[in-house]
């Protein structure tokens, strides 16, 4: 219950000509930074995977080759998850900045079609991991 | 009012949801990366250990298969020296067996002396029928002889017929001429066949006087006084074992003077001398005037005795003579012409 939004659930006639969505920064900072995070985390898997492939192939394990090739296979699908996690909060990120400068857009022109009340339930929506909000607005 | 229904996005909440999401995920990701590693690590580590184990045992079976090479192969050397073995006794046997042969022959042996000894014996009865023999071939021939004389006769009463009809005729002549020859050549073959008979006559009459005399004079010898003769010499005993083994053989009157032929009697008595007393020689013994047991006694028909005795100290002499080995009185009516001394007795 920021003071933000409680601005903007109560629709406060002092509205700022090209306002962003209320608490964009922390909102896309976050997104960001944890996609940033499960990518790493994504790229270290497949790195391991990998590694694993390159000592089974290059002999070093013996007769244990077959095994390492397995593990890598094994890590790179593991890998997959933390990298489509990612990969979703990056188009987040991108979604959230395009959803901002619309909002901004619309803020200028002072919001003729009401649009902005749309975009601010898919901006909750996202917030709150409400699918249905969120497709939505798309 | 629309803006007044739209819900407070919870911020916080976001962030707070995507720290737990960041740090789940990055934990679940390190945990599999360390499980599938140390799976694979511990994998490799036990594959190393069942290769080891496997060399082990694949040491271990070659060196089985080396012992069981090696317990064949004296499997093999036991059942060669079981096959030699099995030869060894198998020689054995045949050698058991070649040995009651000879004994089976020894026994054969010892019975075919025993009979020799048998047959020895009757030779004193074989020569006296010889000797009646002998006399009646000389009677024969003395008929013969008187035959002969007869018809010499009869002969010489023909030639003087004819030397009468040969006065006869002139045509008679030449028919009582050859008669003449012819009975002439009868006369000279009658005359030869009668010096062939009365050389015959001699000689049967020399050979029966011999055998006559020798057979008069004969001295009965055996075994037994071999064996009574061993008692005091052992060398004089073994001479006369020898002699009665010989005589036993039938050896005759030969002059080869061969074992295989037969002997005159100073061959046969330098044959004995050799094989009793080794390295001496008739040629080599020295003439003695007091002949001992074993010395040798010539006699003036060229006879070479052994003087011996028998088994109740009776002295005779043996040796080879015309009409075979024979043991006689030690005068046997033929003068003596000296003695050998050859030392049997001392030795």
């Amino acid at each position: 219950m920021t003071g933000e939004l409680f601005r903007a659930r109560t629709g406060s006639p002092i509205r700022k000509a090209g306002s962003e969505p209320p608490g964009y920064e922390r909102v896309a900072g976050a997104f960001r930074q944890s996609g940033q995070w499960l990518a790493a985390i994504g790229f270290l898997a497949a790195a391991a995977s990998l590694v694993f492939f390159a000592a089974g192939m290059s002999g070093v394990t013996g007769s244990a080759w077959l095994i390492f090739v397995y593990a890598a296979g094994f890590m790179l699908v593991v890998s997959l998850l933390p990298l489509a996690l990612g990969y979703r909060r990056i188009r987040r990120v991108a979604f959230l900045g395009r959803l901002r400068d619309r909002w901004i857009q619309l803020d200028r022109v002072g919001d003729p079609d009401d649009q902005i009340a749309t975009l601010r339930r898919a901006y909750g929506g996202l917030i709150a991991n409400d699918v249905v909000a969120r497709v939505g607005v798309r | 009012m629309r803006e007044a229904l739209a819900p407070a996005p919870d911020i916080a909440g976001l962030v707070a949801r995507e720290r737990r999401i960041t740090i789940i995920v990055a934990l679940v990701v390190v945990a599999l990366v360390a499980a599938a590693g140390g799976f694979a690590w511990n994998t490799m580590l036990a594959l190393d250990h069942a290769q080891e184990r496997i060399e082990v045992a694949d040491a271990a079976a070659t060196a089985a298969r080396r012992d069981a090479e090696a317990a064949r192969l004296g499997a093999s050397s036991a059942m060669a020296e079981l096959q030699a073995g099995r030869a060894r006794f198998a020689e054995g046997v045949a050698t058991v067996n070649r040995a009651k042969s000879d004994l089976l022959r020894a026994t054969s042996s010892l019975e075919s002396v025993k009979s020799a000894l048998l047959r020895t014996r009757s030779v004193v009865a074989v020569r006296t029928l010889e000797r009646d023999k002998a006399r009646a071939e000389a009677r024969e021939l003395t008929a013969s002889l008187a035959t002969a004389n007869e018809r010499i006769a009869t002969l010489q009463g023909a030639y003087a017929t004819a030397t009468l009809r040969a006065f006869g005729g002139m045509g008679r002549a030449t028919i009582a001429d050859i008669w003449i020859g012819r009975l002439r050549a009868d006369v000279a073959y009658a005359d030869t066949r009668l010096e062939e008979a009365q050389a015959m006559v001699a000689a049967l009459k020399d050979h029966i006087g011999l055998t006559v005399a020798l057979s008069e004079h004969l001295h009965p010898v055996g075994s037994a006084d071999a064996e009574k003769l061993a008692d005091s010499s052992d060398r004089l005993g073994r001479l006369l074992s020898r002699v009665l083994d010989m005589r036993a053989q039938n050896i005759r009157y030969s002059g080869a003077n061969k074992p295989s032929e037969g002997f005159n009697s100073p061959g046969f008595t330098g044959y004995v001398l050799g094989r009793v007393a080794r390295g001496k020689t008739l040629t080599s013994l020295p003439e003695t005037d007091t002949p001992q047991l074993g010395d040798i006694i010539r006699y003036q028909n060229g006879f070479d005795m052994f003087l011996l005795q028998d088994a109740e100290g009776e002295p005779f002499v043996i040796g080879m003579t015309p009409v075979g080995i024979a043991a006689l009185e030690p005068d046997f009516g033929v003068p003596r012409a000296g003695a050998l001394a050859t030392g049997i007795f001392q030795q």
